[in-house]
């Protein structure tokens, strides 16, 4: 099966030939051009990901794109459905992960409470420790759910 | 002077050459590119004549893609051409000073 970086001459290819053909119509170009600047960050932010099932779907949508253009005009599948479909796997993929993080805050909850007793009972692990290492897994929850960061994300879920 | 509608197509079939020529390391091409076209966004929002430079800008990259492959620019060096750009453009100018006796309102 193709990759994305299979794919991308031929993208490249359509970019340069969309920009072409509306070299007179500023405002369609310049369209074109925020739509494609869109699909090449979410290809990048897809390929960061590293999950084969993800970047599986981003070719599958990306086979359909180049395609479309081998058909007739009518059929053409534009740049922004191209952005959409994108981020709708990306937007899709980042929801199953939130539910997964969430879903391990119980465990994480279980932890502590386990350390809390080992420091309490045998001084096996000091108050210092717990507390900055905790704090920091917190602060990492936090901001996992605020900015939705791909690589911090896989990372403190294989990690939990 | 061009403009920057006339010089994207060259700037796209560039990138979609780059792109040609990198069997391997697409992803890594496309990322430099991505970079320069958000920077080349972010000139379109900037003030007067931030555009003007640009299309300068642009025109060296391209017309160096015609000299010796020792020569030519890297979409490194015009995503940071541009960013200076923009940067410049959007530094708050400095206010003229007050004549003797003008009040400042």
């Amino acid at each position: 099966m193709k990759n994305i970086n299979d794919l991308l001459s031929e993208l490249g290819r359509i970019f340069a030939y969309d920009l072409e053909r509306f070299r007179d119509l500023w405002l369609t170009q310049f369209d074109a051009f925020v739509d494609y600047t869109m699909v090449f960050e979410k290809l990048i932010y897809i390929v960061g990901m590293g999950n084969p099932e993800v970047e599986k779907k981003a070719v599958g949508i990306l086979e359909e794109f180049i395609t479309s253009r081998l058909k007739s005009y009518e059929e053409w599948k534009s740049s922004a459905w191209l952005a959409h479909e994108l981020g709708r796997v990306i937007s899709e993929e980042l929801s199953r992960t939130h539910a997964k993080l969430q879903g391990l805050i119980p465990q994480l909850v279980r932890k502590i409470r386990e350390d809390l007793c080992c420091m309490d009972l045998l001084a096996f692990l000091s108050f210092d420790e717990i507390v900055s290492d905790y704090s920091r897994i917190i602060g990492d929850i936090v901001e996992i759910f605020s900015y939705s960061k791909t690589k911090k994300f896989s990372r403190s879920v294989c990690f939990y | 002077m061009k403009k920057l509608n006339d010089l994207l197509p060259e700037l796209g079939r560039i990138l979609a050459h780059d792109l040609e020529r990198f069997e391997i390391t697409r992803t890594g091409i496309l990322i430099d590119y991505a970079r320069v076209f958000d920077k080349l966004l972010d000139v379109l929002m900037a003030p007067y004549p931030a555009e003007e430079k640009a299309v300068k800008v642009i025109e060296e990259f391209i017309s160096s893609r015609q000299k010796p492959y020792g020569e030519w620019r890297s979409p490194d060096w015009l995503a940071y051409s541009l960013k200076q750009i923009v940067e410049e453009a959007r530094k708050p100018k400095a206010k003229k000073p007050l004549a003797e006796g003008e009040l400042p309102f």
